[in-house]
């Protein structure tokens, strides 16, 4: 059995990338019994604080030096490839089980997490062009050795398609993007299917047996059946996504992952709680829509036998 | 007398009459004046309606009419003689030939040929237009770009043409609008021209970022 491995991105900060993550990771896991690693790839460290409480993380840095609590983070995979060290080590920096209950008791024991770094900010500065070459096939390396642990992997990427984006493209064998129903979203998404193609081509060499890095899925974000506002957009995306395949520019397999996802307050709430909206809100709309959308997420990506 | 032999006829007189102008006097002469008058303003009425027949754009008017006669019923020609408008008394009674023959007339008169070409001709395009593909929702949604690709008017003949009231409302649902099964065509049909257009515009691969 080997994961497969999605990278949740978009360059347009606020659609929901780790939302969609962390909530869609929770439900494979938990309801469908399907292993799900999280890496946290933002140096927001949005993921790892959505599963993880401070205390807890703190508490997984515990006794180290700001230097070695880094060590325990996704930042260490890309220190290493600028440094040429081999000092990640991901047996311990995966925090299994997330999340957990005020007693340290695991609520999804599928559910795991390599948590992320504010020093990720930092991670391209000041590193001379060839160096930074190098983060591009680092997670690539990193993450093959977890493969066979796991049968889906997601990665939570910045907002932006800098090296660390770069590199979680070339590690994914299928991308999704997160997506807000308006126009902005929608012109954003062009842009963001042509530099894709555009990274593609540098891609080549560096994993030859890797399938063209286009997006395979869009999940809908912050919907809200209020007048014909998001409805139309919705529309309008679906035929963006029709035209775009017709002309060669996506698969024609991409999909948009139904339903869209309603705006509810309860996320927001949720991730203040440090939980998926499935355990904190159960009965929500958010909780309906996201166990609607792993069906759907299933059918189009069933994990390995 | 030909008119040609009558124009050259008038412009000696008009020429002779504005010399000697001075000279006429009395009431003979005053009585001739005003007769000719009244027949002067009447031909300059003809010759003035004949003139603004004799366009390319009054003739394309008229070949419209009689090349697709069969799509502008006395119904359709009396709604496009409103939207130009113009006035057909007897529209109701006429026979579809004369009543074109009408049309093309008050056409004329009123000067509005370049428009009704663009309408007539819009809805006769349309009317060839293959018959809409709304057998999926990815045939619909393309069907919307087909049609935003348009000017209002031409969405608006088309829709009108070629799109029973069940077809609008597929379309307005294709667009992501709430739809009732009883819309009505009237109201709806504006708001897919809008979308459509939207759509267009919003989705073009060409258009934008």
């Amino acid at each position: 059995m080997s994961a497969r491995v999605f990278a949740f991105l978009n360059f347009k900060g606020g659609v929901g990338k780790t939302t969609n993550v962390v909530n869609l990771a929770a439900c494979l896991a938990y309801l469908r019994g399907r292993r799900v690693l999280v890496v946290d790839l933002d140096a927001q460290c949005n993921s790892t604080y959505w599963l993880l409480r401070p205390s807890e993380f703190t508490h997984h840095e515990a006794g180290g030096s700001p230097r070695s609590r880094r060590r325990l983070t996704t930042w260490q995979i890309f220190q290493d490839a600028i440094e040429g060290t081999r000092v990640f080590d991901a047996g311990a920096a995966i925090f299994r089980g997330v999340p957990r209950n005020e007693h340290g008791t695991e609520l999804v024991p599928y559910l795991h997490l390599l948590p992320a770094s504010v020093d990720l900010l930092d991670i391209e500065f000041g590193v001379d062009p060839p160096a930074l070459r190098r983060l591009r096939p680092a997670l690539l390396r990193a993450l093959q050795p977890l493969r066979s642990d796991y049968d889906f992997i997601f990665l939570d990427c910045p907002p932006h398609l800098h090296y660390v984006t770069q590199a979680a493209v070339l590690a994914s064998d299928h991308l999704i993007v997160p997506y807000n129903p308006d126009y902005l979203s929608l012109s954003g998404f062009r842009v963001l299917c042509r530099l894709l193609r555009r990274l593609d081509d540098s891609f080549r060499e560096l994993r030859p047996d890797h399938a063209r890095a286009e997006v395979d899925a869009l999940i809908v974000s912050r919907f809200r059946r209020v007048g014909n506002v998001y409805g139309v957009a919705v529309a309008e995306l679906k035929s963006q996504i029709e035209q775009m395949q017709s002309a060669g520019l996506l698969p024609s397999a991409c999909a948009l992952l139904e339903p869209p996802i309603r705006d509810d307050v309860k996320v927001s709430e949720s991730a203040s709680e440090h939980k998926p909206v499935i355990f904190h809100a159960p009965d929500s709309i958010a909780s309906q829509d996201y166990m609607a959308l792993t069906a759907s997420f299933l059918q189009r990506f069933p994990s390995s036998p | 007398m030909t008119y040609d032999q009558l124009a050259v006829r008038l412009t000696a007189l008009g020429a002779s009459l504005h010399r000697h102008a001075a000279s006429l006097s009395g009431p003979a002469a005053a009585k001739v004046a005003r007769d000719l008058e009244k027949q002067v303003a009447k031909l300059e009425q003809l010759v003035a309606q004949a003139a603004s027949r004799d366009t390319p754009e009054v003739r394309l008017v008229l070949d419209l009419l009689t090349d697709h006669a069969a799509v502008f019923p006395n119904a359709r020609l009396a709604d496009f003689a409103k939207r130009l408008g113009l006035k057909l008394p007897g529209a109701k009674t006429a026979t579809p030939a004369a009543l074109r023959a009408k049309f093309h007339e008050a056409v004329a008169a009123a000067g509005v040929a370049p428009a009704a070409v663009e309408v007539l001709g819009a809805f006769a395009r349309a009317q060839a237009a293959p018959a809409p593909d709304l057998s999926s929702e990815p045939a619909q949604r393309a069907t919307l770009r087909r049609l935003g690709a348009k000017s209002a008017e031409e969405i608006e003949l088309e829709l009108e043409a070629k799109f029973s009231d069940a077809d609008v409302r597929t379309l307005a649902r294709a667009a992501g609008l709430k739809v009732t099964a009883k819309a009505a065509r009237k109201g709806l049909i504006p708001v897919v021209v809008h979308y459509a257009r939207r759509h267009h515009e919003n989705t073009s691969l060409t258009g934008g970022a």
